[in-house]
């Protein structure tokens, strides 16, 4: 058992991990609710209400903390009553404390370290295929040549175009796809996925991806679509500024047209699936919403109710499972 | 499959593409022309890519035959799936955002219907600005 400094530091972080937890279970049970707000906003707005909300019960466990530290300078004040702990100087690391501490250190260890493992074998991937695109493409020179210096070839009758790399993105075509477009369609799938270098997004959606393990795995599973599909739509709105929404949607639909031919003509396991996706980019590009909502009021109220709920559950529940285990 | 590979490996696989069967010191042969290296980093080599699945080898007296289990074509494929991963179904971790990606559910038929409303929204802004020029 402690009683020190070390222990209002070790007091702190369960405090702020209980608020976390709580706040990550509130979360998921309003997901309805968010899931019909998303829909009435744009991919911008979207983007950032995802973000606050995989962000929210990190935020809310500081604030947790923050408040405590808080309310040990101020006496007697309203926060101390709402953020009541009653050992705040005494932590036993063999309590249940100790143990959810050391667990969820561990379990956010073994997530990010499973991430940044995927993310170098990805990496790493990567190089291997573009030193597969070095060679063997003297057909495809004068293509080769014409491209930009971030667009890599890669000689493959898979038709593919995308776009990889957390700092210095590179756009990645096929030649199974460059010889079934057009000059035009490929200029807006070149510029596509340019878009999605700009914006960064393959090193967002890594970042988005550790944060939404959070939430149950179902849930995890529909915010990172939710924020893959926003991030189309944001390179296609990129792409917009350019070139007219119908060439864009059409040649959408001839890539998509070109990939399922591959793969009904081919034994490949390599497939693509992200639900409607197409399906949502082409209706977006082609007959777009106005929306004049922003329902930051509701997102505002939503955050605050959700962060005082957690704060004051927190003591309440440490007392609740004080009952069952021991300190 | 691991599909992290090494540029020997990648030199090697490019041989085994070209050339039917061979052993380690046909490889090592071929290869050092080009390259150098001992007879030991050839044979640890093919013995990686065939742990991998890339080769498959069959012994005949005292040494193994190698040949690619892999064509150059699926490898790529492989390599592009391993990088493209569906980040929906969580079967990799894809960091990609590519271009189309067709759904499962997905149809000619839907395709179909989506150039069809192209062509009636393209016809609708075409039959409005005619309007307002009138």
């Amino acid at each position: 058992m402690e009683i020190s400094e070390g222990a209002f530091v070790l007091n702190l972080f369960s405090i702020g991990l209980l608020s976390l937890l709580i706040a990550t279970v509130l979360l998921s049970t309003a997901s309805p609710l968010l899931n019909r707000s998303l829909a009435l906003i744009s991919a911008s707005n979207k983007k950032k209400v995802l973000w606050a909300y995989v962000l929210s019960p990190w935020l809310i466990g500081l604030v947790s903390v923050g408040l405590v530290v808080l309310s040990e300078r101020v006496s007697n004040s309203l926060i101390a009553q709402i953020t009541h702990w009653h050992h705040l100087y005494v932590f036993d690391i063999a309590s249940w404390h100790g143990a959810t501490l050391i667990l969820f250190i561990v379990i956010t260890v073994y997530v990010i370290f499973s991430r940044a493992h995927s993310a170098v074998r990805q990496s790493h991937n990567l190089r291997v295929l573009d030193n597969f695109t070095e060679s063997e493409l003297n057909e495809h020179q004068t293509i080769t040549s014409d491209l930009p210096s971030d667009v890599v070839l890669i000689d493959s009758r898979l038709p593919s175009a995308f776009s990889a790399g957390f700092f210095q993105a590179k756009c990645y075509l096929t030649t199974g796809l460059v010889d079934q477009v057009t000059t035009p369609e490929l200029d807006i799938i070149i510029d596509h996925e340019r878009s999605h270098n700009q914006n960064k997004d393959s090193l967002q959606k890594w970042i988005f991806r550790i944060f939404a393990s959070l939430f149950p795995n179902n849930l995890a599973k529909q915010l990172n679509k939710n924020f893959s599909t926003s991030c189309e739509l944001l390179a296609d709105a990129e792409v917009a500024k350019s070139y007219c929404s119908f060439d864009i949607a059409q040649t959408l639909v001839n890539a998509a047209r070109i990939q399922r031919v591959y793969f009904k003509t081919s034994n490949s396991l390599v497939s693509h699936f992200i639900d409607n996706d197409i399906d949502i980019r082409v209706r977006a590009l082609v007959a777009p919403q106005v929306y004049r909502l922003y329902p930051l009021a509701f997102y505002g109220l939503a955050f605050v109710t959700v962060s005082v709920i957690s704060f004051s559950v927190v003591d309440t529940l440490h007392h609740v499972v004080d009952t069952l285990f021991s300190h | 499959m691991q599909m992290i590979l090494g540029d020997l490996e990648k030199r090697v696989l490019h041989y085994l593409w070209a050339t039917p069967e061979s052993d380690a010191k046909q490889v090592h042969k071929a290869l050092t022309m080009s390259m150098g290296g001992k007879l030991n980093t050839i044979q640890s080599t093919l013995d990686r890519l065939f742990k991998k699945n890339l080769l498959s080898r069959q012994k005949v007296g005292h040494a193994y035959y190698y040949s690619a289990a892999v064509g150059r074509e699926a490898l790529i494929a492989q390599l592009i799936q391993s990088v493209t991963g569906d980040f929906v179904n969580d079967k990799e971790d894809g960091l990609i955002a590519a271009f189309a990606s067709v759904s499962k559910e997905l149809d000619d038929e839907q395709l179909t219907q989506l150039e069809d409303l192209i062509q009636q929204q393209r016809q609708k802004l075409s039959k409005d600005r005619n309007d307002g020029n009138q």
